[in-house]
């Protein structure tokens, strides 16, 4: 989980505590829909981390689980390889843990029969390049209902490392009925049936990147071999990204009612805590005010205040101005004075690409400091370009009125 | 813009000044110093642009005269064909400024001023358009920024807020985000605060590492403990062993010994167990029952000789019953001794009494007459109520006697008063009745009332006669004057009535009553109008003038003439009887009457008074009558009482003497004969009581005397007679107790007797039992005698302790070393010597010991590292930090975003600025150029760069040559400034409105070549504005006034 700045000590302290609240539910979850066995398919969590106490309440709530009966069946990806786990904490002895990069098969029985198979591999390394899903044994004829528990990459899902990567057909080929997914954090069914393929996705979001409803999925599987399946959300928190366009707002009091508005009904449609990022857009007169840092943070703070009045809590983790004044641009940019010498000027720049000129020297002073290298190193043109189009913003926001437009 | 005249109300030494018809190109305003042309200048720049704050250090130009402000004409340039003038005004410092037309039609104020004048602020105008010397001279305010901004802003299009603001503000949000080695800026502090955060992380990264040495450590210890823990015991049980041999030597050296001294000690065949115990037990008792036969032989012998000696007095013990009751009575009758002699004292008392009662009630009285006193209730009942009888004949004698007195008393006083009320009576003079006085009074009353009535009368027959004389006078000269008569009246009534009957006939009641009723009040209305026409006629004919004169009037008069002379007969006879019954004998006088009215008030008082007083009289008589009454009765009464008191006496008396009293006694004497008589008699009975007490305690103590008499003749025991019969009681009881004593102590040594023979025959017994156990033992023992069972006991006692040493040792040995050890113990204990002992039993306790201190020392270190590991367990602060730390990531991301957008805003901002300058400016610069160049002659033929500050400018002259503005001569400078003024009003007028500019006396440093060309400069100027140059020099005046076509000069001052 990542912090979300400007909160007090006790919101941090609730979303430290969100994947321990997640990974609570799932367990309970096990308990209240009585299920046979958990498949855990990776990055359990972070071991960069090396956090001893997350492994503990990760045992902890496989020892709850397990008490009641329910066996765990956990693969390890690659965030969380198995010699980067702690060799103190021990695993309740009702967990198999498939530790070798060779595909294991253990039967999972109830009552003496076997009522499912699980074939499941982990990789030692945190990287791997290699097609494991293929090393994986075609399911056998006797074989009960067969889940394959594995850590990859499916056809290469952008955004996410080609780990383990793999055809969706290797899945296919090897006959089983379900795959049970891990290394891609969003809720994905690649395919719901034949076999049926699926990254469950992480319990709980950890950053404004994971937005969206997150959880765990429940497999039904009738004595036909039918399967149902159920996604349950988990998450104790939910990240989301929200844009609002403030066109024809002329003032802050219209505009914070507007962003409570919507935040307050996004809230209730979701119908859990929420930390959200807020992106402004649209032509409006006040686009001078929240083109101002320590304004737009006011603003923030004020919109947080008032969402403290929601039944569900809100966080706004981000507020973004893309908001411009209410002028017309082109029209401006004809102009033969500052403001249209602007406007030509980010035309200008905009047409050159990456950082070079005048946009390397203006963010050298930053640029060369080594401690804020990085929130440009990753910097793409794209962002860049953003940065440029606010600047204008800024400027034109300040100087030309909305009687010039 | 131009101004096309001015009107000045007030404003520094202008008062209602007007100047007309400037020139739309250059007015030239010539005057001498202080006439003024500052003031105009300052006049005009306040006019378009306000009135400074009165709290400025500027000079307010407040007028002596009028109000300050005035009015400027300006013109539109805009369009010459239809020149609209427009009037500005202003009044007062705070004045607003109206915008009117000529006809002074209001149309606009301060919006619509601004809009005149463009973009130009005060600023701007006063440091560009309308100088002095001062301005030309001072760089500075060429170079101000909000000259530069209006240059930008009005040569450019219209900016919200000045650039350099803006830049400002730019720097400022960048400067308070980031700045290279600061530390309070934002991202600064971020970056320290996440170094920490990192620090911290890295320490906890540490953790899992550390977690899993920590087990590895504490399973390390653990089987280190363990090893200890087996090398320990070890130790402790080799420790134990050898420290069990050391306790068992001693046991085994005392065993060996004890075996070796059995084997040398000569054996017994048997011996009895305990048989010397038994022994002695023997002997001991056998010397026991030789001894307690000695003492009970002895004391039975002693008892037998007590026992002969004792000699008892049965005669006197037989008595002991009696004895006992006369012990137990003699304290009894010691007190009935004395009670016998006080009740003879008290009898002798209570007849001391009687004596003396009897001589209170008398010398001659004694016990007989005090008893034959009759004090029974019936006779005290009789005595009191006689008493009582006695006393309410007194009580009634002394009220008779006090009424009596007080009947006396009030007749006397009734006496006297009758006769000073008859004394008082007669000095009234006996006065007439007062009811005939008031007669009097009454008619005295009417007559003063009616003689004036008299006169009446009298002045009215006079009047009567005097009229009727004056109207028969008059009648005889007129005609006779009627009366209304009233038989019309009677006529119409009757006429009513025959109409009523003829309608009754007719059957035409209704009408015929109408009619008749009409008729009948017809003549009612006669009837009373004709009186009170006769009424007035008469009151009118009384004063009628001639013209009312009428026989009526005049036998009027003549009735009331007889009438009032009847009427004054009457009163007069009235009169004349009142006079009589007054005592008049003729009709008084009002004088007369008062007087006599007077005499008979008085007499009235008088006869009131005797009245009273006889009134008084007579009750007084009453009175006395009454008292008189009441004292004859009062006397009556007495009599009567004395009479029944007598009788009551007599009987008194005679009842005193049957009862032996004195008759002089009277009833309230008796009670207390009575209580003295009662008390005699009680005292008599109290005498009886005491007598026969006394009878009873003298055969009480009689019978007490007589049984101790008796009992001491049994018991031949000499007494005196003469003695105290309670002393005899006592020495009976004194030698009873000694004979019961003595016989007590017989009966002892009797039985004493009988019980020692008893003891002596069992213990003789029991001696021979015991002879024969004690043979018997010797038996057992294998002795003979005594001596010999004593030796043979003691080697039989040696064995058995040598056999108990044998068997302590062995079981001590047992105890120590275990029966399973036992032999190992002694085979060890027979090749190791104590020494030896010592020296391994010390080297295993020291190897315990350090083995125990390794043990605690690795049990402490993995307690503590138990508590490390549960530490690290429990720590959830690595992901809270890394929160932490992602928070202030991206915090600082989002400054470095912001402080981007900041940068390249500022840069953009900078490089528009750049292009403006580039661009644009040049333009102006230009302008500058070609003016400076005209200025000097061609001199200077370039000014190079755009300045932000002074140093920046540089000229290059047509040589090429390029200087600094710093070279420059004041002159040069000023000419500079000037042509760059001349650049900025043409630009700003081209890209805005074009204001007139005003020049005051800005040439004087200029030569006259360069004056000339600064002129040469101005008419340029003047085709694009409006220019008013102020001079005092008349050949300036003249140069620009033949440079530029057009001119108008205007004297001021």
């Amino acid at each position: 989980m990542q912090g979300v700045a400007g909160v007090d000590d006790h919101t941090t302290q609730t979303l430290a505590e969100a994947t321990y609240t997640a990974w609570d539910r799932i367990t309970d979850l096990c308990l209240t829909k009585n299920v046979d066995f958990l498949v855990l398919s990776g990055d359990i969590y972070d071991s960069g981390d090396k956090n001893v106490h997350a492994q503990l309440r990760f045992v902890k709530g496989l020892k709850k689980i397990a008490d009641h009966g329910i066996k765990s069946y956990i693969v390890h990806g690659n965030h969380d390889p198995l010699p980067f786990w702690s060799s103190s904490v021990k695993l309740p002895p009702e967990t198999c843990r498939f530790t070798s990069s060779e595909p294991e098969r253990v039967v999972h029985t109830r009552n003496g029969t076997a009522v499912a198979t699980i074939v499941g591999a982990s990789i030692p390394e945190r990287w791997t390049a290699e097609n494991i899903v293929s090393t994986f044994p075609e399911k056998e004829r006797d074989w009960p209902f067969t889940i394959g528990v594995v850590h990859c990459n499916v056809d290469g899902v952008a955004g996410h490392d080609p780990y383990a990567p793999c055809a969706r057909q290797d899945l296919v080929n090897a006959g089983y009925d379900y795959w049970a997914l891990g290394h891609i954090h969003l809720p994905t069914v690649i395919q719901d049936a034949n076999p049926a393929i699926i990254y469950c996705g992480n319990p709980q979001g950890r950053h404004i990147g994971e937005s969206g409803p997150r959880g765990c999925y429940l497999v039904t599987v009738d004595e036909q071999k039918r399967l149902q399946t159920e996604f349950l959300p988990t998450q104790a928190v939910r990240f989301e990204q929200i844009t609002i366009n403030i066109n024809g707002v002329v003032t802050l009091d219209g505009f914070t009612d507007l962003t409570s508005d919507t935040l307050g009904a996004r809230s209730e449609e979701l119908e859990c805590p929420m930390i959200c990022r807020i992106t402004l857009e649209g032509r409006t007169a006040i686009s001078a005010l929240l083109s101002n840092a320590g304004d737009l943070r006011d603003l923030r703070e004020q919109i947080s205040e008032d969402c403290r009045m929601f039944r569900y809590p809100v966080i706004i983790e981000r507020m973004k101005n893309r908001t411009y004044p209410v002028i017309d641009r082109e029209t401006v940019k004809e102009r033969p004075d500052l403001a249209g010498d602007i406007c030509r000027i980010t035309d200008a720049l905009l047409a050159e690409s990456g950082t070079g000129g005048p946009i390397q020297e203006a963010l050298a002073p930053l640029f060369t400091n080594h401690r804020y290298r990085h929130s440009f190193e990753n910097c793409s043109d794209e962002e860049l370009q953003e940065i440029v189009r606010e600047a204008e913003g800024l400027l034109l926001s300040r100087l030309v009125g909305d009687e010039d437009s | 813009m131009k101004i096309n005249g001015l009107y000045i109300d007030g404003f520094g030494t202008f008062h209602d000044t007007r100047f007309d018809d400037f020139s739309g190109t250059l007015t030239i305003l010539k005057g001498p110093n202080e006439a003024g042309k500052t003031t105009v200048l300052q006049f005009i720049r306040r006019m378009l642009y306000g009135f400074p704050d009165g709290r400025s250090s500027e000079n307010q130009y407040i007028p002596s005269t009028g109000t300050i402000g005035g009015r400027l004409y300006l013109t539109d340039d805009e369009t010459e064909a239809t020149t609209t003038t427009t009037v500005l005004k202003r009044t007062g410092k705070r004045g607003n400024p109206t915008l009117s037309t000529l006809d002074d039609i209001p149309f606009g104020g301060e919006a619509e001023l601004r809009q005149m004048l463009g973009k130009a602020d005060a600023g701007f105008y006063n440091a560009i358009c309308a100088i002095g010397l001062g301005e030309l001279a001072d760089f500075r305010t060429l170079k101000g920024d909000g000259i530069q901004d209006h240059l930008w802003s009005a040569g450019t299009g219209s900016l919200k807020v000045p650039v350099s603001s803006l830049r400002k503000d730019l720097q400022n949000d960048l400067g308070a985000i980031y700045k290279k080695s600061r530390k309070k800026q934002i991202l600064n502090q971020k970056s320290t605060e996440l170094a920490d955060i990192e620090s911290e992380i890295n320490r906890l990264e540490l953790l899992q590492d550390e977690y899993d040495r920590l087990h590895e450590q504490r399973s390390g210890n653990e089987s280190t403990i363990e090893t200890f823990e087996n090398q320990f015991k070890e130790a402790e049980t080799a420790f134990r062993w050898f420290e069990r041999l050391q306790n068992a030597w001693e046991p085994f050296i005392d065993l060996q010994q004890a075996e070796k001294d059995v084997v040398a000690l000569p054996k017994v065949a048997s011996f009895p167990e305990d048989g010397l115990a038994r022994l002695e037990n023997y002997e001991c008792r056998i010397d026991e029952i030789q001894a307690d036969l000695k003492m009970a032989t002895a004391t039975c012998q002693s008892c037998t000789e007590e026992l002969d000696a004792i000699a008892c007095n049965e005669s006197l013990l037989e008595k002991e019953p009696e004895i006992r009751n006369l012990e137990r009575g003699v304290e009894k009758y010691r007190s009935d001794t004395t009670s016998k002699e006080t009740l003879s004292q008290k009898i002798a008392q209570a007849r001391a009494v009687q004596n003396q009662l009897t001589g209170c009630l008398g010398p001659d009285w004694d016990d007989a007459r005090v008893r034959a006193v009759d004090i029974s209730l019936s006779a005290k009942t009789f005595s009191e109520k006689t008493g009582e009888t006695f006393e309410q004949f007194t009580d009634e004698r002394k009220d008779f006697e006090r009424e009596i007195a007080a009947a006396e008393k009030e007749r006397d006083t009734l006496q006297e008063k009758i006769a000073s009320l008859e004394k008082n009576i007669r000095m009234q003079g006996a006065p007439r009745s007062v009811k005939i006085l008031q007669n009097n009074l009454d008619d005295l009353r009417s007559l003063r009332a009616k003689i004036p009535k008299l006169k009446e009368y009298n002045d009215t027959i006079a009047g009567l006669e005097v009229q009727e004389a004056q109207t028969q006078e008059i009648l005889g000269q007129i005609p006779g004057v009627n009366n209304l008569p009233l038989w019309p009246a009677v006529i119409m009534v009757l006429c009513g009535v025959l109409l009523l009957g003829a309608g009754w006939y007719l059957q035409e009641l209704l009408i015929a009553a109408i009619a008749c009723v009409v008729l009948i009040l017809a003549a009612g209305v006669y009837v009373v109008s004709a009186k009170s026409t006769t009424e007035q006629r008469e009151k009118s004919l009384v004063t009628a003038t001639v013209a009312e004169a009428t026989p009526e009037k005049a036998a009027t008069l003549k009735g009331l003439k007889e009438k009032a002379i009847r009427e004054r007969g009457e009163l007069n006879a009235h009169l004349e009887t009142l006079a009589t019954s007054c005592g008049f004998a003729e009709v008084p006088d009002t004088e007369m009457i008062a007087s006599y009215e007077a005499a008979l008030r008085d007499e009235e008082k008088r006869a009131v008074r005797e009245s009273d007083l006889q009134g008084q009289a007579d009750e007084v008589v009453r009175n006395l009558k009454i008292t008189e009454t009441t004292l004859e009765y009062f006397r009556q009464e007495k009599i009567e009482l004395d009479t029944g008191q007598q009788t009551v006496l007599e009987q008194w008396t005679l009842w005193l003497s049957g009862q032996g009293l004195s008759k002089t006694l009277m009833p309230e004497n008796l009670p207390d004969i009575y209580t003295l008589v009662r008390q005699y008699l009680e005292k008599e009975d109290t005498i009886e009581g005491y007598r026969n007490e006394l009878i009873n305690l003298q055969a009480v103590t009689a019978a007490y005397e007589w049984t101790a008499q008796e009992i001491a003749d049994a018991a031949h025991l000499p007494y005196d007679s003469n003695r105290s019969v309670d002393l005899l009681v006592e020495q009976l009881a004194t030698q009873l107790s000694e004979e019961r004593s003595f016989r007590n102590r017989a009966t002892t040594l009797a039985q004493k007797k009988t019980g020692h023979e008893q003891d002596i025959s069992d213990w003789n017994s029991r001696f021979i039992t015991e002879k024969e156990r004690l043979v018997a033992l010797f038996g057992k023992g294998d002795a003979s005698n005594t001596d010999e069972f004593r030796t043979n006991a003691g080697l039989f006692v040696e064995h058995q302790n040598l056999r108990d040493a044998i068997e302590k040792a062995t079981l001590s040995i047992l105890a120590t070393a275990g029966p399973r050890d036992y032999d190992t113990v002694i085979a060890t204990l027979q090749t190791m010597s104590p020494a030896q002992l010592d020296e391994q039993i010390a080297a295993k306790k020291t190897e315990s010991e350090d083995l125990a201190q390794r043990l605690s020392e690795l049990k402490e270190e993995n307690g503590n590292i138990r508590a490390k590991i549960e530490a690290i367990e429990e720590n959830g602060d690595l992901i809270t930090l890394r929160m932490k730390r992602q928070e202030i990531l991206e915090e600082m991301h989002r400054y470095s975003r912001n402080w981007a957008t900041l940068a390249l805003a500022e840069k953009m901002l900078s490089m528009a600025v750049e292009t403006y300058e580039r661009e644009r400016q040049p333009l102006i610069i230009r302008e500058a150029q070609s003016f400076f160049s005209e200025i000097t002659g061609g001199r200077y033929a370039k000014i190079l760069t755009p300045f932000e500050s002074e140093g920046a400018i540089r000229l290059e002259e047509a040589t090429g040559l390029q200087k600094n503005v710093r070279d420059l001569s004041t002159g040069t400078a000023e000419q500079l400034y000037l042509a760059l003024r001349f650049g900025y009003i043409r630009d700003f007028g081209r890209n805005g409105t074009s204001l007139p500019v005003i020049f005051d006396d800005i040439l004087v440093n200029f030569d006259p070549r360069r004056q000339q060309k600064a002129c040469e400069a101005i008419r340029l100027l003047t085709e694009t504005n409006q220019v008013f140059y102020f001079t005092c020099h008349p050949e300036t005046a003249a140069m620009l006034e033949d440079a530029v076509e057009g001119a108008k000069v205007v004297e001021i001052g």
